[in-house]
């Protein structure tokens, strides 16, 4: 597979770059190794949503990326990342952004006829969902929310150590830019370390 | 490895015995103080900024996502209280944030509704750390433009004057790229250029077969692809392709003044470097009518002091630079030092950009590619080339790429679950985007001056910038979106769109023009050899003496300039006239 190669030529270009340098580099510098994120505990309880909304958070997560034969959002730990994410580096406003946008999907679902959103079905949860994701695009859409929460879940899960490497393809130093590899039916997409992938 | 760090000196160990101060250790300072100290002279480099060790200091290089804090996002308050402006820059991110200057430090200020961004680096390295490393050369078409049609001053040089600097330039930093014979963007001394992937490959047939004085090349980028004997002594290797130079490359593969000119610098024994050294203005002795040294504020703990040597050399970006000159006030010079002509601080120039175009190419489902190119296509010019456009003087060209998106899409997609999750773990359709880079006029409207009210922390008066487009600018902008719209058509792109978002000035990061070479001392402040009309000791070398700003990335061309007027001062201090 054009993957071995790639492989090898990266191999090889690493090492022989390594040798050009005197050998002064270490695996450190060569940034093969970096100081793992700290792993949130499952069970920690959230810091920033109360359990209910933290509840609602990690249903919707599990819904927008599910796990199916790969990890879904839940299984790279995305609520918690999330809940950490609006403690630490959201600003005061997004933070109400998200208590506010949380209540109002609630509120939706009951306007549905149900007692709550996490007391639906996982069917009235999927119709609402997808009818807020369809109110985000379409032309004149008023609310953002869903379309920051959609954003925000992508997020977590693709940058996440499983997100990347296992449901995408990752590589550290390429060593070589191939221009055209035939690509097999399977073949997933690259993570992109995009510049400034803002939020 | 510590030697190819830079041999920082405590102040109190120096004495005064420097040949040459080079103010700034950016693209500019680095070249001047790699060619002073080969050429024999004791230089003192002064850099406003902190130490940074070449491959010791990259500390977010290598690093993914999920191994950063806040998955390299950076906390949202932290972006508005302390990086306004530089969070406009693309290039500004967590991974990148420590290179770039904290606004809340380092103000200026703008007129109501005339923004600009001043996007910096205060570090030793300065933006050679952070630039995206384009290099093309400037063409006869633009050292006669403003002789020609009659805006700015003439250029005192011509492109022969300055094509053997470039050829010295290139052959040091290591430019890869295409020779293409264009008039417009002559050829130079190339490694082999990065590869095209098979997309980019049909879309340039496609245009060069629908408009032959069109060209679409692979970019001619800082990048090394195959290494000197040169580069490899001075530990530099060839590029990894990671595209994630910003943070710093261990391999030095991109030029920067860390990976090349200090280390080159450094290995002659004769460059002294000291950070933290802000300096505030040039030391003016009216007896000998020379530049004496300079006055320095320590950035850490604001105290005075000054160095002294035979010949200065101002490097500290256009900006920087042109505060310090405006700031070196003596009787002489009640307006700043070398300005009797008073144009300094006049004719600041970027280009102008934003605008350009991206669609969808059919074709090629079952390719993809391999690797993050850190360079991409460039359209040279062709507007006012060989005909004569009647909308707008001068030109623009563009650059772009072919990308397959990846999971990014599904921001901008509809869909939830497991098929969205499926669609996303494949590549994307291909996607080539283009962006234009347009030549602005010099006017002379469009200018700096030092506050009178404001000092920033360490008591330099802070600067206020008043510069906008004007009629030649918005015309140029309306040609490259419908140029850029016209091109991605015939390339046989389909779901067109035009990005009309004009940058604001500045963000371009290509601000030149407020200290302008020319002809007469009564109209520029430097001359052909970029040294001050009145004060012959004194040199400026940065985007400031630029005459005219034409469309190419320019820092190539400072690094030209900063060679040939090192080698000219050098002579001029051997033959006693300094
Ligand atoms: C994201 C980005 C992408 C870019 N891409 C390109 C590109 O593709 N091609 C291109 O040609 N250009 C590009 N540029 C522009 C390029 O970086 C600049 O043109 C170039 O760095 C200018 O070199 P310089 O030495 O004049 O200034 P700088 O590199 O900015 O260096 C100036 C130095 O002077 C120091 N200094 C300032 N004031 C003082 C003072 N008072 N006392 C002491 N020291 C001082 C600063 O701290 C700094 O270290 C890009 C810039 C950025 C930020
Ligand atoms: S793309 Fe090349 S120059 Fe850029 S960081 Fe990687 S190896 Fe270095």
């Amino acid at each position: 597979m054009a993957d071995n190669r790639t492989h090898l030529t990266r191999r090889t270009a690493i090492k022989g770059a390594v040798a050009l340098l005197g050998g002064t580099l270490t695996t450190a510098q060569l940034g093969l190794l970096g100081n793992s994120f700290a792993a949130i505990a499952e069970d920690a309880s959230p810091r920033f949503l109360c359990p209910k909304q933290f509840t609602m958070l990690s249903r919707i997560a599990d819904l927008i990326i599910p796990e199916t034969d790969t990890a879904g959002a839940l299984g790279v730990g995305a609520p918690h990342f999330i809940d950490m994410m609006l403690a630490d580096w959201a600003s005061p406003q997004r933070q109400a952004e998200y208590v506010a946008g949380l209540d109002s999907i609630d509120v939706r679902a009951r306007d549905a006829g149900a007692s709550s959103f996490l007391a639906s079905t996982t069917e009235q949860q999927m119709v609402l969902l997808r009818a807020l994701d369809n109110e985000f695009f379409a032309e004149h859409s008023t609310d953002p929310f869903f379309g920051v929460l959609k954003k925000m879940v992508l997020f977590a899960y693709y940058s996440s150590e499983i997100g990347a490497t296992v449901e995408l393809r990752f590589q550290r130093i390429p060593g070589d830019y191939l221009p055209c590899v035939p690509m097999a039916d399977d073949s997933h997409a690259w993570f992109w370390s995009q510049y400034n992938y803002a939020l | 490895m510590r030697g190819f760090g830079a041999n920082t000196t405590m102040p109190s160990e120096i004495s005064n015995d420097f040949d040459a101060i080079v103010v700034g250790s950016g693209i500019s300072g680095g070249w001047a103080a790699k060619e002073l100290t080969e050429r024999g002279l004791k230089v003192l480099l002064l850099e406003r900024g902190r130490n940074v060790t070449h491959r010791q200091d990259y500390v977010t290089e290598g690093k993914a996502a999920w191994e950063m804090p806040y998955a390299g996002q950076i906390p949202e308050s932290l972006t508005e209280s302390d990086y306004a402006v530089q969070n406009q820059c693309y290039a500004f991110s967590d991974y990148t944030k420590h290179f770039f200057v904290n606004d809340r430090e380092n103000p200026y200020a703008t007129p109501d509704n005339k923004p600009f961004s001043w996007i910096r680096g205060h570090q030793l390295g300065g933006r050679s750390l952070l630039w995206h490393r384009h290099s093309y050369r400037l063409s006869a078409l633009d050292f006669e433009a403003n002789k020609l049609d009659g805006h700015g001053t003439d250029w005192p040089i011509r492109y022969k004057d300055l094509a053997p600097w470039y050829d010295h330039a290139e052959n040091f930093a290591g430019i890869s790229g295409s020779h293409e014979g264009l008039s417009q963007l002559p050829d130079g001394v190339f490694q082999p250029p990065f590869p095209m992937n098979c997309v980019e490959k049909d879309i340039k047939k496609n245009i060069e077969a629908a408009f032959p004085d069109r060209k679409l090349i692979m970019g001619r980028v800082a990048h090394l692809t195959e290494p000197t004997k040169e580069q490899i002594a001075l530990g530099r290797s060839r590029c990894m392709n990671r595209d994630e130079c910003q943070r710093g490359c261990s391999f030095g593969a991109y030029f920067s003044s860390l990976s090349a000119t200090l280390p080159a610098a450094n290995r002659t024994g004769n460059l002294t470097t000291v950070t933290d050294a802000v300096v505030d203005s040039v030391i003016y002795d009216s007896d000998s009518n020379r530049a004496s040294g300079v006055r320095v504020v320590d950035a850490n703990n604001h105290e005075h002091r000054s160095y002294g040597a035979r010949l200065v050399f101002l490097c500290a970006s256009t900006l920087g630079t042109t505060q310090i000159m405006l700031n070196s006030t003596s009787e002489r010079f009640p307006n700043g030092i070398a300005n009797s002509s008073g144009t300094l601080g006049r004719y600041l120039m970027d280009h102008i950009g934003g605008v350009g175009a991206s669609g969808v190419f059919p074709g090629h489902q079952d390719m993809y590619d391999a690797g993050r190119r850190g360079g991409g296509l460039y359209l040279p010019r062709f507007r006012n080339v060989m005909d004569k456009d009647e909308r707008f003087l001068r030109g623009f060209g563009y650059q772009g790429g072919a990308y397959r998106s990846s999971w990014s899409r599904g921001n901008n997609t509809p869909g939830i679950g497991i098929d969205f999750k499926a669609a996303l773990q494949r590549p994307g359709p291909w996607t080539f985007d283009m962006v234009g880079f347009g030549e602005m006029l010099p006017d002379e409207r469009n200018h700096v001056r030092l506050s009178k009210k404001n000092k920033d922390s360490w008591g330099m008066p802070i600067l206020e910038i008043d510069c906008e487009h004007r009629e030649n600018e918005l015309a140029m902008f309306d040609a490259i979106a419908a140029d850029a719209e016209e091109l991605l058509n015939a390339a046989g792109l389909t779901d067109i769109s035009v990005n009309q978002d004009k940058a604001a000035p500045g963000l371009m990061i290509h601000e030149m023009g407020t200290a302008r070479m020319g002809h007469d001392p009564k109209t520029s402040v430097l001359n052909k050899f970029n040294q001050a009309h009145d004060v012959p000791n004194l040199f400026v070398t940065d985007g400031s003496a630029m005459t005219s700003s034409a469309c190419q990335n320019p820092s190539l061309t400072y690094m030209a300039l900063t060679a040939r007027a090192a080698a000219a001062a050098v002579e001029m201090l051997q033959e006693g006239k300094l």
